[in-house]
């Protein structure tokens, strides 16, 4: 290898300006996340009676939006943890880059059940504390378990990403020109010095947290499915479902790391480390959890019509032939259909045609959510109860809106830490295996 | 002050580190850009701890439940027991892995924060630091270079 990891990552992190194509990134993002400020600002003073969420459609975008983010989410930590336990290596070169995405998306995720309360300062409701007239949050619903599961994730994440990245901090440290830099980078480090016994501890702790974060983002997901299931409205009230979202968000969670992958080896020149392998393994993974939607696709069907039951046959059909058909046929084909386009090793490995698949697959993961959620509830049991459901102005500022929080945040990892685990790639290269 | 020497791979610093313990001087600690798992003297901690730590939440957590549904505020919701324990336990184990990751992070923070005979490290590099006094051995095992690390 021409260049050692350690420098390469590290000059990237430590260069004093950015690239041109860093900001020509980072201002939208940022304006985007602006018009985001100003959507929730309006959202606080007004009510959500802002966005076009109504009676019968009472969940929409900030459901459909926090579902997609979340499962987004999940692709960084099936890599970086569930990889880590199989010591599998091509994980190496890709885990802070898919880690920091599940930072940033569980960030994302986590604003909308806050935002979606209509009173928000009253969040802390959902915390047991000792108040004065002896209530207790519903502890049976899954809608408090949704709580427990995202506060977790969310913190569990950060702090496992944060654990991934002190060693290579410390090396920052050592290596920054400038006192400022050596002082925010060392502060950070948490005086990791590289000894014996402070590796003793990290590598034990490192692996339990991984053991911990497997599970977790399972649970996850399948926490975010019970929310459905535990309603009794058509399309939802199905015991698939945990399995189904869990399968939903790796799909999607594999699909956003190669968005964000591919283009980033090639403005940062990491195309040394992350490799042709990798992108191949992950379209590989893509087609794999592309599979496991596609059946779970196939027994909803089945389930629909095996079950008997009026208005979920209703319900279902209205989904295939109502005013919402291109949503549910779009959401087979970029889901399903597509990318069995991966069966062919030519284009597991033409990035190009990679990248367009998977935005396909973000955008019909999206258009999942948008079918279960909002397909249901405008046909419920009661034909009286039907409605439809038009989005606003302010519905699509969050959405677009938390896309540039997303990237904000990502592109100001990008530029100030380690984009490649640098003490991982140099235990990988210690060891002889390839990257 | 103890005094390092530097050796090119992990190899040879395991190496050198058997080649010291034979002639009977225990190595203080090494340090290395990477984990070396076999340098390592004992099982850290860490993991123990994490279990207890996860396992204290998931009963606090289940505890707290069901003192609440079935004591503090019991609620007849069509006739199904108070102690609806099973349904519990979704917020109990998240409340489990939560403080069992956060009991890991801190738990690694604390003891890497300990007290150890080398406290100013080399930045970059595989070292072996042993006590000053072991001077001629640790030149007898041919490092390629010899640091004097502050106290």
């Amino acid at each position: 290898m021409a260049v050692p990891i350690a420098d390469k990552a590290a000059t990237l992190a430590l260069k004093p300006g950015a690239g041109a194509w860093w900001w020509w990134a980072f201002l939208p993002s940022l304006a985007l996340t602006g018009l985001l400020a100003v959507a929730v600002s309006w959202l606080f003073a007004r009510g959500i009676g802002i966005w076009g969420n109504n009676h019968p459609v009472m969940w929409a975008f900030d459901i459909i939006n926090y579902v997609w983010w979340i499962g987004i989410a999940s692709g960084g930590t099936f890599i970086s943890a569930f990889f880590f336990l199989m010591r599998v290596t091509w994980r190496t070169a890709l885990n802070r880059i898919a880690e920091s995405m599940t930072l940033f998306a569980a960030a994302c995720a986590g604003l909308y059940p806050i935002l979606h309360l209509g009173r928000a300062w009253f969040a802390y409701w959902l915390v047991p504390y000792p108040d004065t007239m002896g209530l207790w949050p519903q502890f049976r619903s899954p809608l408090l378990w949704d709580f427990y599961a995202i506060l977790t994730y969310v913190i569990s994440s950060i702090l496992f990403w944060y654990l991934g990245l002190i060693p290579d901090l410390a090396t920052l440290r050592d290596r920054a020109a400038t006192t400022g830099k050596r002082l925010l980078y060392g502060l950070a480090a948490c005086g990791f010095r590289g000894r014996g016994e402070q590796w003793r501890h990290y590598r034990a702790a490192y692996g339990v947290l991984a053991a911990l974060m497997a599970p977790l983002v399972c649970s996850v997901h399948s926490i975010v499915g019970l929310d459905f299931a535990g309603g009794e409205v058509p399309g939802w009230h199905s015991t698939q479902f945990p399995p189904f979202f869990v399968f939903g968000a790796v799909l999607s969670g594999f699909a956003s790391v190669l968005l964000l992958v591919i283009p980033l080896r090639r403005v940062l020149g990491l195309d040394e480390y992350i490799t042709e392998r990798h992108i191949e393994v992950l379209g590989r993974l893509m087609l794999t959890s592309s599979l496991c939607v596609g059946y779970a696709y196939v027994m909803d069907a089945f389930s629909t019509y095996y079950g008997g039951d009026a208005a979920e046959r209703h319900q279902f059909l209205d989904r295939l032939t109502g005013i919402y058909w291109p949503v549910y046929w779009s959401t087979l084909l970029f889901n399903v259909v597509i990318p069995q386009a991966l069966w062919r090793r030519r284009i597991r490995t033409a990035p190009a045609i990679l990248m367009a698949i998977s935005f396909l697959v973000v955008v019909g993961m999206w258009f999942e959510r948008f079918n279960i959620i909002v397909g249901s509830l405008r046909r419920t049991d009661m034909p009286s109860a039907w409605g439809d459901f038009h989005p606003t102005f302010w519905d699509y500022a969050t959405l677009f809106g938390t896309v540039g929080l997303f990237f904000t945040g990502f592109l100001v990892f990008v530029r100030f830490l380690p984009v490649i685990s640098i003490f991982e790639m140099r235990e990988l290269q210690a060891t002889g295996e390839p990257p | 002050m103890s005094l390092a020497g530097r050796f090119a791979d992990e190899e040879a610093l395991v190496t050198a580190a058997a080649a010291l313990r034979a002639v009977g001087i225990e190595p203080l600690e090494f340090i290395a850009p990477h984990p070396v798992e076999r340098l390592e003297k004992a099982a850290s901690p860490v993991p123990v701890i994490v279990l207890l730590a996860g396992l204290g939440a998931f009963v606090a957590s289940l505890a707290l439940q069901i003192y609440a549904a079935a004591r503090a505020y019991p609620l007849d919701i069509g006739g199904r027991p108070y102690n609806s324990w099973l349904a519990f336990i979704p917020t109990a184990f998240e409340n489990g892995i939560l403080l069992a990751v956060a009991a890991g992070f801190l738990s690694f923070l604390i003891l890497s924060w300990r007290d150890s005979p080398v406290l100013e490290a080399p930045a970059e590099g595989y070292w072996l630091a042993v006590r000053p006094e072991a001077r001629s051995a640790l030149e007898a095992v041919r490092p390629i270079s010899i640091a004097e690390l502050p106290p």
